[in-house]
């Protein structure tokens, strides 16, 4: 079936709606953390990358020292230097100059004075034999330093040769730290520049402009002032290339700050990484929104098609429409609601086919009624017939006024039979009425030419009202004329001779719609006030009034309140009662056409 | 000369009791229990108004009267019964039927209604 489940909509949206948010915080924090992790990776590289660096710097350094170190231990340089045979000292220096791997060979004798020297064509002019370095040898210590002749910047290193055990000169070897030297101790994705003096001496960056450079310096100069390490790291922009910067001191000088090397790490990588990771989190995120939608729309299928199911059914029952169970779909609260809705249902079902079965046990227990009624009535017919063909004989008169009595007794039973059918019939809602208009004195006649007979017989004066300027009723005739009769017998039974009973009638006061009000008023003693209470219930403890007026009270309530009128009873203690009912009266037409029932129903 | 009264019921008291009124009051009166077909079996004689009780043991009263008529169309027929059997004002047998006495009724009663329905005796 087609789902059509409003709740159902607003569960999967809030299902929906709540992954959503669910995801993009997961997103973002994963975005966080993952972010984190790459720069502390980025980081730890740069760090790596400093340490190579700066393993290469020192490596050099002594390569620079080894040099020298050699060249001081060659027996017959010593021996020429002792000697102070500078020619042939300055063509050992030559021959051995190529294989050193140095840029600036240098030999002074034991006073500090060069006697040989050596370079390559690039290092022409370059000196090395800075005092600090020429002193420490002619002590006998070796050293090493970077040192700077005119815009050259060496690192040098110094020996004492020894003969005799006494310092016969010095060795000088020294590297020139130009962009080729910087260039070998850079990495790739890493740039190098060295500081020396405060100043920027030689750099591997490419393409860089100087005044993007001045930003290098102004870091540096930063970092020198902090005393954290992670602040030696700097984020710049170097030439449209974005680098991560690190500074390394060399320690080993008397200014730290003043010479230096900088390292600095492109982020290049670094970005291309994180904007890979920001895609695959973004793709994995929508991914999974993705499924978790799918996942959502079909685990609420099931609840929303039972929301559905259970709407139908309630719709169903409300219409009292109670045909069968509806789907149980899912396996939980809503499921069992739709079980207990299920088991609700079979027991209104069960109930409704006992209230009929009881309906129908009502409506049979009407039938027999009824056919007992008329069984009793055929042969009652033959019974008065019979009677009453008698009454033409010449009788002695108190037979005749026993046959009377027997044709009275007939008839007061009739109306008890009449009764008790018309009670069940109501009771089983066969009471079947069949309203027309009726002229009130038509009908009222009718009843007191029935009841004058009995009237007489017991001296009761029985009158009725003209009641030719009522307006017709609206009035199911039979029912009338049992009103009527009930109420007759009633006045009549309560009424001592000598007495009187009247029919009254009047059109009803402020009765909307118009309705005319029928009295019937005796006589007699009237009713005790404490009876008023269950006058029209079908039993009543005690019976004031002669003539088992239980039922009968009780039928006329019944058939007027089933034509739409009200039943009413006045009485003063001693003066008598009036009981009033009202009838509707028929909308201005013309009286309608008679029914063959309208020539008797029980006439006289 | 007399006017013919036909009593369909099948309750001898009850037949005997109104043949005897109606002969008192002045009719001629045949009498049938309703098991054969009265419309034919007495189709000799002319009836003014015909009695017919509407439960009999063979066919409805309705079937009775229906009969009766298409015999004899002058022929009124006055249906007797406890109540007025719904069938009895059905558009089907409308025409069937001229009156109807609600059982039981009194002698006055019965003699009313068939000097109405026939007014010359």
């Amino acid at each position: 079936m087609a789902v059509k489940s409003k709740v159902g909509a607003k569960l999967l949206g809030v299902n929906l709606l709540s992954l959503l948010v669910a995801l993009v915080g997961l997103l973002v924090v994963i975005q966080y953390l993952a972010t984190r992790m790459v720069l502390n990776w980025h980081r730890d590289r740069v760090e790596l990358v400093a340490r190579l660096v700066l393993a290469e710097y020192l490596g050099k350094i002594q390569l620079v020292q080894q040099a020298s170190h050699l060249l001081a231990a060659s027996q017959a340089l010593g021996e020429l230097l002792a000697a102070g045979d500078g020619e042939n000292l300055r063509r050992a220096v030559q021959s051995r100059f190529p294989s050193t791997g140095m840029h600036i060979l240098t030999i002074t004798d034991n006073q500090g004075v060069i006697q040989a020297r050596a370079h390559d064509p690039g290092a022409i002019g370059v000196n090395i034999s800075g005092s600090p370095l020429v002193r420490a040898g002619l002590q006998g210590k070796v050293a090493s330093r970077m040192a700077q002749w005119q815009d050259s910047i060496a690192l040098s290193a110094s020996a004492p040769v020894l003969a005799q055990d006494k310092v016969v000169g010095v060795v000088l070897t020294g590297v020139l730290i130009d962009r080729k030297f910087v260039e070998l101790l850079s990495r790739p994705g890493a740039e190098v520049a060295i500081f020396f003096a405060n100043r920027l001496v030689v750099n591997s960056f490419k393409d860089v402009p100087p005044e993007a450079l001045a930003e290098l310096v102004r870091l540096k100069d930063l970092a020198a002032r902090t005393t954290l390490p992670q602040d030696r790291e700097q984020s710049l922009e170097l030439g449209g290339n974005p680098y991560t910067v690190t500074f390394l001191p060399l320690e080993g000088e008397e200014k730290p700050w003043e010479n230096l090397i900088v390292v600095g790490v492109s982020r290049r990588e670094l970005d291309s990484t994180l904007s890979t990771l920001k895609m695959v989190i973004v793709g994995v995120g929508l991914g999974s929104a993705l499924v978790g939608a799918l996942l959502s729309i079909w685990l609420s299928l099931g609840m929303r098609r039972q929301i559905a199911h259970l709407a139908d059914g309630t719709r169903q029952a409300a219409r009292e429409e109670l045909a069968g169970d509806i789907p149980v779909t899912s396996r939980d609260e809503l499921g069992e609601l739709a079980d207990s809705f299920n088991t609700m249902t079979r027991a209104l079902r069960d109930k409704t086919r006992l209230l009929q079965a009881e309906r129908d046990r009502i409506a049979a227990n009407a039938d027999f009624l009824a056919m007992i009624v008329h069984d009793i009535k055929a042969p009652l017919t033959g019974v008065r017939l019979t009677i009453e063909s008698l009454e033409d004989e010449t009788l002695p008169p108190d037979i005749h006024c026993k046959l009377k009595g027997i044709i009275r007794q007939s008839e007061g039973l009739l109306l008890h039979l009449q009764n008790v059918l018309d009670l069940s019939r109501h009771e089983s809602g066969q009471l079947s009425l069949r309203p027309e208009a009726v002229p009130a004195s038509f009908a009222v006649q009718r009843v007191i030419q029935r009841f004058s007979p009995l009237a007489r017989h017991r001296g009761v004066t029985l009158t009725a009202a003209p009641l030719d300027g009522l307006p017709l009723l609206w009035v199911d005739e039979p029912s009338l004329e049992r009103i009527l009769a009930n109420l007759l017998t009633n006045a009549l039974a309560a009424t001592p001779a000598g007495g009187e009973v009247r029919v009254e009638g009047r059109p009803a006061p402020e009765a909307h719609p118009p309705a005319v009000e029928l009295v019937v008023a005796d006589t007699g003693p009237g009713l005790p006030p404490d009876v008023h209470e269950h006058l029209f219930a079908p039993e009543r403890p005690a019976r004031p009034r002669a003539g088992g007026a239980g039922l009968g009270l009780h039928i006329c309530k019944t058939l007027a309140e089933a034509n739409d009128g009200v039943l009413r009873a006045e009485s003063v203690p001693g003066r008598g009662c009036r009981f009033s009912f009202t009838i509707p009266a028929a909308a201005a037409e013309p009286s309608g056409e008679r029914r063959p029932s309208s020539a008797s129903a029980g006439a006289r | 000369m007399k006017t013919w009264v036909l009593i369909v019921d099948d309750d001898a008291i009850t037949r005997e009791a109104l043949a005897e009124i109606l002969t008192r009051a002045g009719y001629r009166v045949e009498t049938s229990d309703g098991g054969g077909d009265p419309g034919v079996a007495l189709s000799g004689r002319s009836f003014c108004v015909a009695v017919v009780d509407y439960h009999l043991p063979g066919a409805s009263g309705l079937v009775v009267a229906r009969r009766l008529k298409e015999a004899q169309p002058d022929c009124r027929v006055l249906l007797v019964s406890a109540e007025l059997p719904a069938a009895a004002v059905s558009p089907a047998w409308t025409g069937s039927v001229d009156a109807f006495l609600a059982k039981p009724f009194s002698k006055d009663a019965i003699l009313q209604e068939i000097s109405r329905l026939c007014p010359d005796p």
